[in-house]
């Protein structure tokens, strides 16, 4: 491009996969973790047409704490993944403005956004960390929470 | 040769893209901006007739024991208000927004698919009519917007008022699919070259996010429609708890759909804010990158929110705790944004013309309304509200609030753009103020007579409950806010012929449309932008960098319809499209499926048959090439030598059919999540008696090796061996006729019927929908073995039968999801 530089100078320095792992982890691990959670509680505590007053699958509590632990692990991946990638490409929005090591206006809050290589990896941070905020809370509901409506 | 040139051929590009006038130009055009309008002023003409709708309920709802209106017409009105306003109204202004502004946003020259852009409008159109036609039949919709079956069911509703219904939201479903298909295509394939997805104005965050959402949600609604006209009509079990059905599963398949699509209809708008509040403010949107995630990840968490709907129908304590923790984090995303907004504000130097007062109008509503969806997303508090007018004041908090508050913003800010003229902006405040004090004075009180415990859909109420003073505030409030619209109407209809001329950007904006003349001419670019940063117009001012957008010198792409095609990350560009002309087709198409779905509401099948050869004949001619070209011309430009009609690797034919396969993948999903679900809640045994499996084995393995035949038809073409190419797609139709034949003769041999219980119901529907989807496979095969002996392909050029491969092998990867559930699992038990 004549007038501009490329929107993504730091773009050798992350991989594209970890850029969307990062994104991707945390929606797909809460996903996995309501899923299968509905579902089972759903069906053990009102299988048919009248509901139970305990589940009758022993060691439910435990099947649905190892899905989410799964789930919290797999968020804590991406965000560290997109924690990496988004320090590997800390220099970005400097090199692709062309303003190096300047900051870009000094009425900017929280970031200009230039650099699509950095902005993918602090979305991931961003969505990583909000969904590992849902998934512990949705972890601890099956402690406080009883499962079937008797119980 | 593309060239770059200070002073574009101005001339030539007019005579390009213009539409001709007069009838044929109207019934042809596909200009993204002409489509746009049409969208705006249908939609806004529905909000107006929603209005009078819900003028007429409260009217009747003013004092106590009033008889207006009887309970079915009230039932009729408010059924029609919802179903208006929410379908009709929300989601079809916003398109009218995006497709008006995304190619001048984006620096394009259209949207990637401009015939399927006037597809969708028609569509739109002729689902709208279909809908109101209802009303000369006096057969309105009566069971609500969200329709709940047992009400909709043929022994509660046995007119053809529901089937009105259901097939509107099959006909609204294909608009918007097709829509939404065309707004994920242009996002990632037509951007300004340099538009890397960091650079995106937020509303075109919105509107993409919401597309995605629609391809993976609408089909549930599909389905459940569906299900619902063959429940009626055919005398399937899907909903019949007597016959193994579940009314549950409406409810299901409808939220599932239906939280998303309150997120299609207010992530657009918000985006509207965001991009339009930042230019009242003198600075850019705090907070970019945060905002444009809490908009996605917003609907993602809409994916998993739908139970909160059905919190009181009996569901695990556990479960509920899932979705309630969901539904209260949802709200996370939202406060982001808010506090963007209010950081905008902040650090900004604001001034408050009319499109800002209803933009800060906006935030408050938007807080209220979110407030109380916080409120409701508590299990316990919900039990006590569920069917209360609270839920009333909720809702209508957060879609006046969150969508027409920023829409009517929007038409004020753009538009000058659209016609060249600014609106008044006396009328403007009088407007904001009518329609601000009158939402309040008609929603916040709903809340006070919910908590009192008025229930929602009461066609009227008795004396002595404490509701008679709220209520008669509502109705002097819905009047205020009627005629705040009624302001804004006079307001636009003088200002489009008197309003002061605005200049091409009157609001002093950042983004690429106010680079464009007002109103924009119908090529949008003389030269095609290159963007080095989300503002380019403020790139000065905000002296972020060195680089510099190119807006005035670039390529011009003269060579007929033309526009750029670029790299889905970074914009690089990466060939020059060739768009098409203008096309009576959509608009064929669209009255074709008009008169299908006439035929199906009257069960007049020869009518159907009309319809389906006439949507046929449309779509072959749609999908036949008017060139052919089997060498790969490559064109030169300032980006180097790109090829001419097509990307090297993914065009946009395999975007958009990428994305035909993603939500028909949902669509079968959603049938499968039925056949489980009813399985799981049936007290008979499921099925009664498994089907035979060994015919469709052999068919499991015919199909495969279809799959494996387009395979090869694929190596061959690329080796340039056209003959082999024939033989593979020839060998690959025989085995799907065979396919279908050997399906037809299972049907013949099985023991139940579709109208036997609910397990055959599915059964049929399933396979069903899967053949259907084979013989639509079978005519793509068709009609590219047809071009293939016509010699149209060679190792250059072969996109389509890449796409058709696509599908093909999308079908026979359905057909084992179907078969290891309706034919293995019942088995394995």
């Amino acid at each position: 491009m004549t007038t501009t530089e490329h929107p993504a100078p730091a773009r050798g320095a992350v991989a594209l996969g970890g850029l969307w792992f990062g994104f991707l982890a945390g929606p797909a691990a809460w996903t996995l973790q309501e899923l299968v959670g509905s579902a089972i509680t759903s069906h053990e505590c009102f299988p048919r047409i009248f509901p139970l007053a305990a589940p009758p699958m022993e060691g439910m509590r435990g099947l649905l704490f190892g899905v989410s632990l799964f789930a919290i692990v797999l968020c804590v991946a991406g965000t560290a993944v997109a924690w990496r990638d988004w320090t590997r490409t800390r220099a970005e929005h400097h090199e692709s403005t062309g303003k190096a090591r300047q900051h870009a206006h000094p009425a900017a809050l929280l970031e200009t956004g230039e650099g699509r290589t950095r902005f993918m990896a602090l979305s991931g941070v961003l969505v990583s960390v909000t969904f590992l905020i849902v998934v512990i809370a949705n972890s601890a509901s099956i402690f406080l929470v009883r499962p079937c409506p008797g119980q | 040769m593309a060239t770059l040139a200070e002073a574009a051929p101005v001339r030539q590009l007019e005579e390009i893209w213009e539409t001709p006038a007069g009838w044929r130009g109207t019934i042809s055009s596909v200009d993204h901006k002409t489509i746009g309008k049409r969208y705006l002023v249908t939609s806004i003409a529905f909000l107006v007739i929603g209005g009078i709708e819900a003028l007429l309920m409260r009217s009747q709802l003013a004092f106590s024991s009033q008889h207006i209106l009887s309970a079915e017409a009230y039932n009729e009105l408010f059924s029609m208000h919802g179903v208006t306003m929410i379908f009709l109204y929300a989601a079809p202004v916003l398109s009218g927004f995006s497709n008006y502004l995304w190619p001048l946003m984006l620096g394009a020259r259209d949207m990637a698919y401009p015939r399927l852009n006037a597809l969708s409008y028609w569509t739109y159109l002729v689902s709208g009519i279909f809908l109101y036609t209802s009303m000369p039949f006096g057969a309105m919709p009566n069971a609500g917007w969200f329709d709940y079956v047992p009400y909709a069911s043929r022994e509660f509703n046995p007119g053809i008022n529901i089937d009105f219904y259901a097939l509107t939201l099959i006909l609204l479903a294909i608009s918007t699919t097709v829509g939404s298909i065309n707004f994920i295509t242009t996002l990632f394939k037509t951007r300004a070259p340099g538009m890397s997805l960091n650079r995106m104005p937020i509303i075109v965050w919105g509107t993409l996010t919401a597309s995605i959402a629609n391809i993976f949600a609408l089909p549930a609604l599909s389905a459940a429609a569906a299900m619902l006209y063959l429940d009626r009509r055919i005398g399937t079990h899907f909903y019949d708890p007597s016959a193994g059905g579940h009314p549950l599963l409406w409810q299901h398949l409808f939220w599932m759909f239906g939280h998303p699509w309150v997120y299609v209809i207010v992530l657009p708008a918000m985006g509207i804010v965001s991009d339009a509040l930042p230019t009242f403010c003198r600075r850019p949107l705090v907070g970019y990158t945060f905002v444009a995630m809490a908009t996605v990840m917003t609907a993602m968490l809409g994916f998993g929110v739908w139970l909160h709907h059905m919190f009181a129908t009996g569901i695990a304590p556990l479960a509920l705790a899932f979705f309630g923790g969901a539904s209260i984090f949802i709200s996370i995303p939202s406060a982001v944004a808010v506090f963007a907004w209010l950081g905008t504000l902040w650090d900004g130097k604001p001034w408050y013309p009319a499109p800002m007062k209803f933009m800060v109008g906006f935030v408050a509503l938007f807080v209220i309304g979110g407030v109380s969806g916080v409120m409701t997303a508590a299990v316990p508090l919900d039990w006590q509200l569920t069917d209360t007018y609270f839920v009333v004041a909720h809702l209508h908090y957060v879609l006046v609030g969150i969508n027409v508050f920023p829409v009517i913003a929007g038409v004020y800010y753009w538009f000058p753009k659209i016609t060249g003229r600014m609106m008044d902006e006396r009328l403007g405040t009088w407007n904001f103020w009518a329609m601000f004090i009158g939402a309040n004075l008609v929603f916040f009180p709903m809340h006070i007579v919910g908590l009192l415990g008025m229930p929602r859909r009461i066609y009227t109420y008795p004396a002595g409950y404490g509701w008679d003073i709220y209520n008669l505030i509502e109705t002097i409030g819905a009047f205020v806010f009627a005629i705040g619209v009624a302001l804004f109407a006079v307001n636009v209809w003088i200002s489009r012929k008197r309003g002061v001329i605005a200049g091409a950007n009157p609001w002093d904006a950042g983004t690429l449309e106010w680079s464009t003349p007002s109103p924009p001419p119908p090529y949008n670019f003389a030269v095609i932008p290159t963007v080095a940063s989300r503002h380019p117009l403020w790139e000065d001012r905000l002296n972020e960098g060195s680089a510099r957008s190119s807006i005035w010198k670039g390529p011009v792409l003269v060579n007929g319809r033309e526009t750029f095609a670029t790299t889905p990350l970074d914009a690089e560009p990466s060939a020059v499209l060739q768009m098409p002309q203008d096309t009576w087709l959509p608009l064929g198409l669209a009255i074709s499926i008009g008169i299908i779905g006439y035929g199906l509401l009257f069960s007049l099948f020869w009518l159907v048959g009309i319809g389906a050869i006439a949507a046929a004949a449309c779509a072959i001619a749609w999908l036949w090439p008017a060139r052919v070209a089997t060498e790969q011309p490559t064109v030169d430009t300032e980006f180097g030598v790109l090829p001419l009609g097509q990307d090297w690797r993914h065009d946009i034919g395999w975007w958009g059919m990428a994305c035909v396969v993603a939500t028909e993948a949902a669509f079968f999903a959603y049938l499968l999540f039925s056949y489980y679900y009813l399985g799981s809640q049936s007290t008979n045994p499921w099925p009664a008696e498994a089907p035979r499996i060994a015919l469709p084995l052999v068919n499991t393995l015919i199909l495969i090796a279809s799959s494996v035949a387009v395979i090869l038809a694929t190596r061959e073409i690329r080796r340039d061996n056209e003959k082999s190419l024939s033989r593979w797609l020839g060998v690959a139709v025989v085995l799907g006729v065979i396919f279908l034949a050997l399906q037809v003769v299972e049907y013949s041999r099985e023991k139940f019927s579709m109208t036997h219980d609910a397990y055959g119901s599915l059964f049929y529907t399933i396979t069903g929908f899967h053949g259907a989807h084979v013989m639509v496979g079978l005519l793509m095969l068709v009609v590219v073995l047809i071009r293939s002996m016509r010699g149209h392909f060679s190792r250059a050029r072969h996109e389509a039968i890449t796409n058709v491969a696509l599908y093909w092998h999308f079908v026979d990867l359905v057909w084992l999801a179907v078969f290891t559930t309706l034919y293995l699992t019942p088995h394995m038990q």
